[in-house]
C-alpha cells in the first residue's frame, strides 16, 4: 500500500507558515531560533488564548491549517513526537512550586504540562475519538510517530513533531554545551569550527492519507529508525540496506537532507558518510533555518516535502548541487553518532 | 502480518512487592502498599499517603548493581530493576536480549531528580539530560545491555498501556519479534502538588467504585511484559506465559482533563479491543479497571462498563487501593497483575470497597476469588488528554 503526504503546515523561526515553499530570505538570529507565530487572534477567543501556552495554541494552529489544505472534515487518527513537550508550562509549575515551597499553586501549568496536551486539544476541536499517541524518544520523538503512522491504523491520519524553546532551558542546555557558549549566526551553521548546535523550535504537521489524489505533495516511501553506535562505514551500509528494502541504490536518491547541525564533533559523520557514500546525489541541510530541537526532524519532513513538490531548494540550504530533479529524497538525522533516522519520499506518480 | 502475540515475560516492583513474586503474595492476602510517605521530602508528606516503594534511591541503586554515585532518577531505578525480571522471567540472556526492542510509558520522566537540583544544582548540572521521558528509556537499554527498537509513549496516565500496544503493533507489522513493554514513574514533588490543585488526592485509602469515593492516592513503581511473536519463541524454545489478544486506544475528546458522563471513550476503546480480539461482552472473565477513585473516572468507566456489558457486568476491581495511581506506570504494572490473574487464576479484589455507586448500582469484586478459571482479562488505562487504551490478556 502507498502513503502519501497530502498536506503539510510548519511554523517555525523562518517565514514558513501559509507559504508551501522554503523561504528564499533567511532570518538571520545570533542565540536562540524562535517560532515566527501566526496570529493566534485568529483562531481563539482572546480570553482561551490568554489561557493556553504558546506550544499547545502553536501545535493546534499549525493542525488546523494542515487539515484544511487536505480538504477533510476531521482526521481519523492524530500521532505526535516531542521531546520535552511544554516546557513552559513544566518550568512555570515547578518555579512556583519551588519558590514557594510546596504552597498553594494553580492547576493550569500542571494541566498544560502534559506532553500530549497538543493531541488532545486537537481530538477536542475536531471531535476526533480514533487513536491517539504522544513520542517522547529525545531525537527520535518525530521520527518514532512517521513510523506508527506508517503502520496505517487509520485513513487520514494527522501525524506532528513540536517542541519549544525557553530562555531558561536554553540557558540550561548551555550550560552543559549541547548548545554554543558563545552567540554564532544561524546563517554560518555550516561553516561551524566549534562544539555545541544552535537552539531553536517550531511545530510541523502532515496529512497522511493512502488515497491517490491529485493534490498529494509526495509519497512516503519508507521511515527506519535505529538505537545502534555506528562507525561511518556502518551508517553508510545502514543508510544502503534500508534503501534497499524499497529497491533503491544510493545512486538513485536526488537529494539528501541531512541534519546538520553547527556540532563539529558530529557534523563531521554527515559530510564523510553522505558525501563519500552517496556522492552523485545534490546535498541539503535545513537546520540553520529552524535551529536544532528534538523533533527537529519534522521541521527536515517539511523542507524535504517542500524540495518534492515545488521541485526547489533555494541555493541557502545547498551542500552540493548535482542538478538533478527532486524526485526522490532521503532525509537523515542522527543523535550523538547513535539514534539514527531514515525518511524517503518521492515526487507522486498521478 | 496476522501473527499472534504472546507474553514470555513480566516483571513488577511497586509498593507491595520488589518482584512478581512478592506482589502476588500481597495481591492474595489483600495487603495494601499504600501507608505514610517517607522517603519523598514533600512538605505534604503528612496530609496525604501513597503507594510509596520503601527503599531509598542508594538502596535501589545497590538492588540492581548501579552505583549510587551515578545518582540517576529514581524513575530509572525502579524501571531496571522491573526491566531486568522481565528479561529474566522471559530467559531473555546474551544477544536473544540485544536483540529486543524496548517500549518505555512515562508522564514526566527524570522529574524527580530535577525538582532536587532545579533552583540550587550547586554544580550537579546532570538532571537536564536526565529529565527527558526518552533518556530514563535509554538508561534502560543501556543497563540491561539491549539494542533493539527503542521508544517511549506519553500519553499521561495510559502511558505504558500504550507502550505495549505499540509493541503488539510493531510485532504484527514484522518491524520487530520481541519487545519488552511497560512503564514507569516514581513519586515526586511535581506529580504530588500537581494532582492537589486538581483536588482530586484522597485524604484516606482510596476506595474505586465506592459512593463515598475521595479521590487517588498516588503510587510509583514500574511494570513490564515481554512480548513476543510465535516465530521467535519457536526459535528460542520458550513457552509464553499468555497471549496478548486485543488491545485499542480511542480518545474521548471531551476534556483536557476530565472524563465524559456516559464513558465515551472508555466505551470505544473497550468495544474496539473486543471486536480486534473477536470476542463478545460475554467473553470477559475479569475487567482489571481503570478505577483511580476520583468521583470523574470511576462513574464514567462504570457507565461504560453498563453500556457494553448489559448482560451482565463481569467480575471487575481496580488495584489502586494496593499501589496507588502510579501514574505512566499503571499500565505496565496493572497487566502484570492481569497476566497473573490468568496464569494464577486468581481475581483480586477491589479493596475498601463499602457502597456501590447509585448510579450504576454494581460492585466490585470484594473478596479474593480462586475458584474459577480466567479465561480473558482486560485492563484498562484512561488519561489526561482523553487518552483511553484496554489490552486484552487471554490463556492460551
Amino acid at each position: 500500500m502507498k502513503v502519501y503526504i497530502r498536506s503539510t503546515e510548519s511554523i517555525s523561526p523562518q517565514k514558513t507558515f501559509l507559504r508551501n515553499e522554503i523561504p528564499e530570505n533567511i532570518i538571520e538570529y545570533n542565540t536562540l531560533l524562535k517560532n515566527i507565530c501566526p496570529n493566534f487572534k485568529e483562531y481563539f477567543p482572546p480570553l482561551l488564548s490568554r489561557r493556553i501556552n504558546t506550544l499547545i495554541k502553536t501545535g493546534h494552529v499549525c493542525a488546523i491549517e494542515t487539515i484544511n489544505k487536505a480538504g477533510i472534515e476531521k482526521p481519523d487518527a492524530i500521532i505526535t513526537g516531542s521531546g520535552l513537550g511544554c516546557v513552559a508550562s513544566t518550568e512555570k509549575f515547578l518555579n512556583d512550586m519551588l519558590k514557594t515551597n510546596e504552597g498553594l499553586l494553580a492547576p493550569t501549568s500542571f494541566i498544560q504540562s502534559t506532553s500530549n496536551a497538543i493531541g488532545a486539544q486537537i481530538a477536542l476541536h475536531y471531535t476526533c475519538k480514533g487513536y491517539n499517541v504522544l513520542y517522547a524518544q529525545k531525537s527520535l520523538s518525530f521520527d518514532c510517530a512517521l513510523q506508527d503512522a506508517l503502520l496505517r491504523i487509520k485513513d487520514n491520519e494527522l501525524v506532528g513533531g513540536f517542541d519549544e524553546i525557553t530562555q531558561e532551558n536554553y540557558l540550561l542546555k548551555q550550560n552543559i554545551g549541547l548548545y554554543k557558549k558563545k552567540p554564532f549566526p544561524n546563517l554560518n551553521m555550516i561553516k561551524s569550527n566549534s562544539t555545541g548546535s544552535i537552539a531553536g523550535e517550531g511545530a510541523s504537521f502532515f496529512l497522511l492519507s493512502d488515497q491517490l489524489t491529485d493534490n498529494n505533495l509526495a509519497e512516503l516511501m519508507g521511515v527506519w529508525i535505529t538505537p545502534s553506535k555506528l562507525n561511518n562505514s556502518e551508517i553508510a551500509d545502514w543508510i544502503k540496506f534500508s534503501i534497499a528494502n524499497v529497491g533503491l541504490k544510493p545512486g538513485d536518491i536526488d537529494v539528501i537532507v541531512s541534519g546538520f547541525n553547527g556540532d563539529i564533533k558530529t557534523d563531521r559523520i554527515y559530510k564523510d558518510i553522505l558525501v563519500s557514500g552517496f556522492s552523485s546525489s545534490t546535498h541539503a541541510y535545513y537546520k540553520h533555518l529552524c535551529g536544532e530541537y528534538d523533533a527537529a526532524t519534522a521541521f527536515g519532513l517539511w523542507f524535504s516535502v517542500m524540495a518534492v513538490s515545488n521541485n526547489c531548494i533555494p541555493v541557502h540550504s545547498l551542500l552540493s548541487d548535482k542538478k538533478r530533479d527532486y524526485n526522490k529524497v532521503l532525509l537523515y538525522n542522527q543523535h550523538d553518532a547513535k539514534y539514527h533516522s531514515l525518511t524517503l519520499l518521492q515526487k507522486p506518480k498521478s | 502480518m496476522n501473527g499472534r502475540i504472546y507474553v514470555s515475560g513480566i516483571g513488577v516492583t511497586s509498593a507491595i512487592g520488589d518482584n512478581v513474586e512478592q506482589n502476588l503474595e500481597s495481591l492474595k492476602s489483600q495487603s495494601s502498599g499504600i501507608g505514610k510517605i517517607q522517603i519523598l521530602n514533600s512538605k505534604h508528606k503528612d496530609e496525604y499517603e501513597a503507594g510509596e516503594i520503601n527503599y531509598t534511591n542508594e538502596e535501589l541503586s545497590e538492588q540492581i548493581g548501579i552505583s549510587a554515585k551515578l545518582k540517576i532518577p529514581r524513575t530509572a531505578l525502579l524501571a531496571i530493576k522491573a526491566a531486568k525480571e522481565a528479561c529474566e522471567s522471559a530467559g531473555l540472556e546474551g544477544a536473544e536480549k540485544q536483540n529486543t526492542g524496548l517500549i518505555g510509558g512515562t508522564t514526566v520522566g527524570g522529574m524527580d531528580k530535577t525538582e532536587k537540583h532545579y533552583i540550587n544544582p550547586e554544580n550537579d548540572y546532570s538532571f537536564i539530560k536526565s529529565h527527558s521521558c526518552g533518556y530514563i528509556t535509554e538508561l534502560i537499554a543501556e543497563n540491561l545491555n539491549i539494542k533493539g527498537y527503542i521508544s517511549t509513549l506519553n500519553t499521561a496516565c495510559s502511558s505504558s498501556t500504550n507502550s505495549i500496544l505499540t509493541g503488539a503493533r510493531l510485532i504484527k507489522h514484522g518491524i520487530a519479534d520481541r519487545i519488552i513493554a511497560g512503564g514507569f514513574d516514581s513519586l515526586s514533588k511535581f506529580t504530588l502538588n500537581g494532582f492537589k490543585t486538581l483536588l482530586i488526592l484522597s485524604p484516606e485509602k482510596c476506595k474505586p467504585f465506592d459512593r463515598n469515593r475521595q479521590g487517588l492516592n498516588l503510587g510509583e513503581g514500574a511494570g513490564f511484559v515481554v512480548l513476543e511473536s510465535e516465530e521467535s519463541l519457536l526459535k528460542r524454545g520458550k513457552q509464553p506465559i499468555c497471549e496478548l489478544t486485543g488491545y485499542s486506544n480511542a480518545n474521548d475528546a471531551y476534556h483536557q482533563t476530565a472524563s465524559s458522563p456516559n464513558g465515551e471513550g472508555p466505551y470505544i476503546s473497550m468495544t474496539k479491543a473486543m471486536k480486534l480480539a473477536n470476542f463478545q461482552p460475554g467473553d470477559i472473565d475479569y475487567i482489571n479497571a481503570h478505577g483511580t477513585g476520583t468521583d470523574n473516572n470511576d462513574l464514567s468507566e462504570g457507565m461504560a462498563f453498563k453500556r457494553i456489558f448489559d448482560g451482565g457486568i463481569p467480575y471487575f476491581s481496580s488495584t489502586k487501593p494496593y499501589i496507588g495511581h502510579t501514574l505512566g506506570a499503571a499500565g505496565g504494572i496493572e497487566a502484570v497483575y492481569s497476566v497473573l490473574a490468568i496464569k494464577e487464576n486468581l481475581i483480586f479484589p477491589n479493596l475498601f470497597f463499602k457502597n456501590p455507586i447509585e448510579e450504576l448500582g454494581f460492585s466490585p469484586v470484594k473478596k479474593l476469588i480462586d475458584d474459577i478459571t480466567i479465561k480473558n482479562v482486560m485492563s484498562n488505562s484512561f488519561g489526561f488528554g482523553g487518552n483511553d487504551s484496554t489490552l486484552i490478556f487471554s490463556k492460551i
